[in-house]
């Protein structure tokens, strides 16, 4: 990709990564955190699922 | 609709979700490796060269900051009319998805921007129409932050989002209202679209991993709210049991 403007290109696509890959996170943390919380509170129920 | 209901019901839904989470990130993954090869290989356009490619980033998200919108009001009138748990949920599972993807639009944008107009922002009808989009994301974060209660944080929540629902036909048609600088529809569009075939194959199957992408984090967002107030549920439950223990030791005569 021989264009004058790639860093421009580059940048847009590492930044949709990153916030994409933030989100997806941000959610996998929170239910981790939720199950463990719930797993806590119903030790004998299984957790979370039901 | 009494069955809708109970299918919309939290136990059922987390049922449907354990099999559809896998199935949607799966479709995600394939659909993102197919648009980012046909993205990768597409022409480069007559004008703008190579940073077209910009826009396989952008218009999905663009497409997902409206659509986004247009779920979290369907949501709040599931909340207001039949004030469902899970319309409640819906709403807030959306809201910081739609911020994050209504903050890529903007980002990629400005990207664009600077090589193709010369700045990297003008406050023109469709930015700034986008900007305000992008604060009502957050103030429906914030606005579900501040209230504790979670039913009126729904009820409160369900009300902003769908007076903030007028910003949308603003969004769409800012470009045709008013003189911007921003380019007209090209996709979404009476007459069909006037991009070439070779540039709006890989735009579609971008737009469609986008939209996949979307739908599993909601679901996976929903579940963790349905989670968060069964915990919330349980802690009360659990407090309420711990004082009737410290009541009940607080009868029994001293040893």
């Amino acid at each position: 990709m021989n264009d004058p403007h790639t860093g421009f290109i580059v940048a847009a696509y590492a930044l949709g990564f990153v916030v994409i890959a933030g989100m997806v996170a941000a959610i996998l943390y929170d239910q981790m955190v939720l199950k463990r919380a719930l797993a806590k509170l119903l030790p004998r129920n299984g957790g979370a699922e039901e | 609709m009494k069955p809708m209901l109970n299918f919309a019901s939290p136990s059922n839904f987390l049922r449907l979700a354990s099999w559809l989470v896998p199935v949607f990130a799966g479709l995600t993954a394939i659909l993102f490796g197919i648009g980012l090869y046909l993205s990768f290989l597409a022409p480069a356009d007559y004008q703008q060269g190579e940073t077209v490619k910009i826009m396989y980033l952008h218009v999905p998200a663009a497409w997902l900051s409206m659509f986004i919108y247009a779920v979290m009001c369907s949501a709040a009138l599931g909340t207001l009319v039949w004030r469902h748990p899970l319309a409640d949920a819906a709403q807030k599972a959306a809201a910081p998805l739609g911020a994050g993807f209504t903050f890529i639009c903007l980002a990629t944008g400005s990207l664009w921007g600077k090589p193709m107009w010369g700045t990297w922002w003008v406050w023109d009808a469709r930015l700034t129409s986008v900007l305000v989009l992008f604060l009502i994301y957050l103030g429906l974060v914030a606005l579900w932050q501040a209230i504790e209660d979670p039913g009126r944080a729904a009820r409160a929540a369900a009300v902003f989002t769908l007076v903030g629902a007028v910003n949308i036909p603003i969004i769409k048609f800012s470009v045709d209202w008013w003189n911007t600088l921003h380019q007209p529809a090209s996709v979404f569009r009476l007459g069909g679209p006037a991009i070439a075939p070779s540039l709006l194959w890989p735009l579609i199957v971008m737009g469609l991993a986008f939209t996949f992408l979307f739908l599993t984090l909601h679901l996976m967002a929903i579940r963790n709210e349905i989670y968060r107030r069964r915990l919330r549920r349980l802690s009360i439950l659990a407090a309420h049991a711990g004082d009737r223990d410290l009541s009940g030791a607080a009868m029994e005569p001293a040893r």
